[in-house]
């Protein structure tokens, strides 16, 4: 009785092995177009996004990187009646950019600079201060979290000319307090100091919602527990702070710093609409100085040259960026 | 002295829901001291009022004698063992344990030794250098209690912190946990809702329901008389079988009937009782197959066999009294092999012995008589 079903036993399993082998063989003989045309429906599904990915990313971008090589203006870009003219330059474009020849470039670089690093800075600060705030049990915590949102909420357009209203020499809300109290009034806008001022403060307004918004989030996903501990163990409120708060938002702050720094330095609306990038261009930063290029100077080549350079700079930018957070983790 | 002593604590959330109800304890010094109930009953409410997390609504709290009742957890010299660890993931599990006595300026040299002396005591020298999050569940268990016992406090508390290990971590961690109290000997006090780790650990059980104490005692004392019959059905396993029925005296024969069954009291049923309405308790352990011949008479329950529970040391035998489930263990190797024949729906009978039962009052809170 119990050989038998031992026998059975032995049995079943060469079956089984038998069985795991015929499926080996059947694995290798498969071949790459098989396995494709097995997951064809994949592919199918994926290929809406290649297309427009490939359409409206890849092209322009390797058409951009193409032109930044050229000589490409309004007079040799070609229209209905006249054919393209324009040449293959090699890296002039570049050579005239970096050695200031006819560009203000490294004055727009700087200013680009100071735009971003200030107005990111700020973002922050009061970003992470209203999140603080609001995770407090305060009463009316949802009625401030809602009125917060409201510089997100608004079209950033539409504030943009708010501020741009209220930063008016004449009529502006500002100057009409300067004069109100006595004060001097200020051209905010047609002084170069006060008009980066205002682009920034602008700016500020409408960034911040979204850096409270992921601060708030990092902050509720921190557990009571740690803040228990350290109470047990003594933390004060500052040190719990320092000691539990900051190295826990440390990986939210680490991602908006880089989106934030990215947004920013790509940004061209607020400066346009607000300063326009005056007063002679000392408001500018590279993303409207790349716009003027193309669209008033009509050089396509050398804003092409703009963009390609702005985009490096992120790519390095970011890159190194990564790397600091990696080893400091 | 008394190490702790809570004196008529109570606590109520956002002015309407009571948590704790006048609670009185007194917990000498060195005591393991746990305290058990079902959820929602308050104990680690308590913990938390202990340690400060909480201000209690009424009431005092007593370390070494001081009143401690609205200081901050930092003024009453207290280490805690959360649920989850509360190890902070971004500090190495040296930096964990050492803290609490940075913070407090313990010289470096003190510190240095006191973690080498903690970490010997729980075997995670090979871990401090490592984060939490690249430790094992047990690992991470065992620096939490690390960061306690480094700091050499007037207390220990302990919050349900082996409910998140497996089984037999759980088992192996009890026996740990006992290993150390009896090491370093200080005053602990200990919440869970497992009955087991309280019987097991305990030193004296407080087993809360409602927000309120219902009974104090030994492992012992709790287990054997019980004070009343929510603690007699929360403490021990399998649940202590309860019967509400009428006892009858008719001339000398004193009977107990519940449902239709009329349990004839035999000898050693000698509780000064008078006829009324009861509930009746029987531990499993007490309520096992008789031998055949006498089992079958007016001193036995008479149930239909529900299921056989093999445990392998024992079995426990489940069964159905007049709609109720009734739970009797066997391990007499005989008695065990006659169930394994026996198929559901056998009937069976179950003797009863007047020395092994609980009579409770027929009431909501079923007062031990």
């Amino acid at each position: 009785m119990e050989k038998a079903v031992e026998a059975k036993i032995i049995e079943s399993s060469d079956q089984k092995i038998l069985s795991d082998a015929s499926n080996v063989t059947k694995k290798s003989s498969l071949s790459w177009t098989h396995a494709l045309w097995q997951s064809r429906i994949a592919y199918v599904f994926v290929a809406p996004t290649v297309l427009v990915i490939l359409l409206l990313v890849i092209y322009p971008l390797i058409q951009g990187i193409w032109f930044s090589f050229t000589d490409m203006n309004q007079f040799n870009m070609g229209s209905r009646f006249t054919s393209p003219s324009y040449e293959f330059i090699g890296i002039r474009n570049y050579l005239d950019v970096f050695t200031g020849a006819g560009t203000a470039f490294y004055q727009v670089l700087r200013q680009s600079i100071i735009f971003t690093f200030t107005s990111v800075f700020f973002h922050i600060l009061i970003g992470l201060g209203l999140a603080l705030l609001l995770n407090q049990k305060l009463r009316g915590r949802t009625l401030f979290r809602t009125l917060l949102l409201v510089p997100w909420a608004v079209p950033s357009f539409v504030s943009a000319f708010s501020w741009r209203w209220l930063f008016n020499a004449e009529y502006g809300f500002f100057n009409l307090v300067l004069k109100k109290f006595g004060y001097t009034q200020i051209e905010w806008l047609s002084d170069p100091f006060w008009a980066m001022f205002a682009v920034i403060i602008t700016n500020i307004w409408l960034g911040f919602p979204f850096m409270m918004v992921s601060f708030l989030g990092g902050l509720q996903s921190i557990p009571e527990s740690l803040y228990e501990a350290a109470k047990v163990d003594g933390a004060g409120a500052i040190r719990r702070f320092f000691f539990i708060t900051m190295p826990m938002l440390r990986s939210v702050t680490f991602t908006v710093m880089l989106l934030g720094i990215i947004w920013t330095f790509n940004l061209f609306h607020v400066i346009y609409l607000v300063t326009g990038g005056g007063p002679f261009g000392m408001t500018d930063i590279l993303p409207t100085y790349t716009y003027m290029e193309a669209f008033q100077r009509w050089e396509f080549g050398m804003a092409s040259t703009y963009g390609v350079i702005i985009l490096s700079l992120l790519i390095v930018f970011t890159n190194i960026y990564s790397r600091m957070v990696k080893s400091s983790v | 002295m008394s190490n702790l002593s809570l004196k008529n604590l109570s606590k109520v959330f956002d002015a309407k829901t009571v948590v704790l109800r006048g609670i009185n304890l007194e917990i000498t010094q060195g005591e393991f001291v746990v305290l058990v109930g079902p959820s929602g009953c308050g104990k680690s409410t308590l913990l938390r009022l202990i340690a400060g997390l909480e201000q209690p609504t009424e009431g005092e709290i007593f370390i070494d004698g001081v009143s401690v009742a609205h200081k901050p957890p930092v003024e009453r010299d207290i280490a805690m063992v959360f649920q989850d660890y509360a190890l902070y993931p971004h500090m190495t599990v040296a930096e964990n344990m050492t803290f609490g006595l940075k913070i407090r300026k313990v010289p470096k040299a003190v510190i240095a030794e006191k973690l080498k002396t903690a970490s010997k005591i729980l075997g995670i020298e090979s871990l401090l250098d490592r984060k939490p999050s690249q430790l094992s569940g047990g690992q991470r268990q065992r620096v939490a209690i690390g960061r306690a016992i480094v700091r050499e406090p007037k207390l220990f508390l302990f919050d349900e912190p082996l409910s998140n290990l497996d089984a037999k971590l759980r088992a192996d961690m009890r026996i740990d946990l006992s290993a150390l109290h009896q090491r370093v000997g200080q005053t602990s006090i200990y919440v869970t809702h497992d009955q087991q780790e309280a019987m097991t650990l305990a030193d004296r059980i407080v087993v809360l329901d409602k927000g309120e104490i219902q009974q104090v005692g030994t492992p012992i004392e709790v287990y054997n008389k019980p004070a009343n019959v929510g603690v007699a059905t929360f403490i021990g396993s399998p649940t202590m079988n309860l019967f509400t029925g009428e006892l009858l005296f008719e001339g000398n024969k004193k009977t107990f009937r519940f449902g239709d069954n009329a349990l004839e009291m035999g000898d050693g049923f000698d509780t000064p009782l008078k006829p009324g309405s009861y509930k009746l308790g029987i531990r499993a352990e007490d309520l096992t197959l008789g031998i055949p011949e006498n089992e079958k008479n007016e001193t036995s329950i008479r149930a239909k066999l529900l299921v056989k529970e093999v445990h392998g040391h024992e079995i426990q035998v489940v069964a159905e009294v007049g709609g109720a489930r009734i739970i009797s263990r066997v391990s007499e190797r005989d008695l065990m092999s006659r169930i394994t024949g026996m198929h559901k729906g056998s009937e069976i009978y179950l003797p009863v012995h007047g020395g092994n039962l609980h009579w409770f009052e027929n009431t909501q809170h079923g007062a031990r008589i």
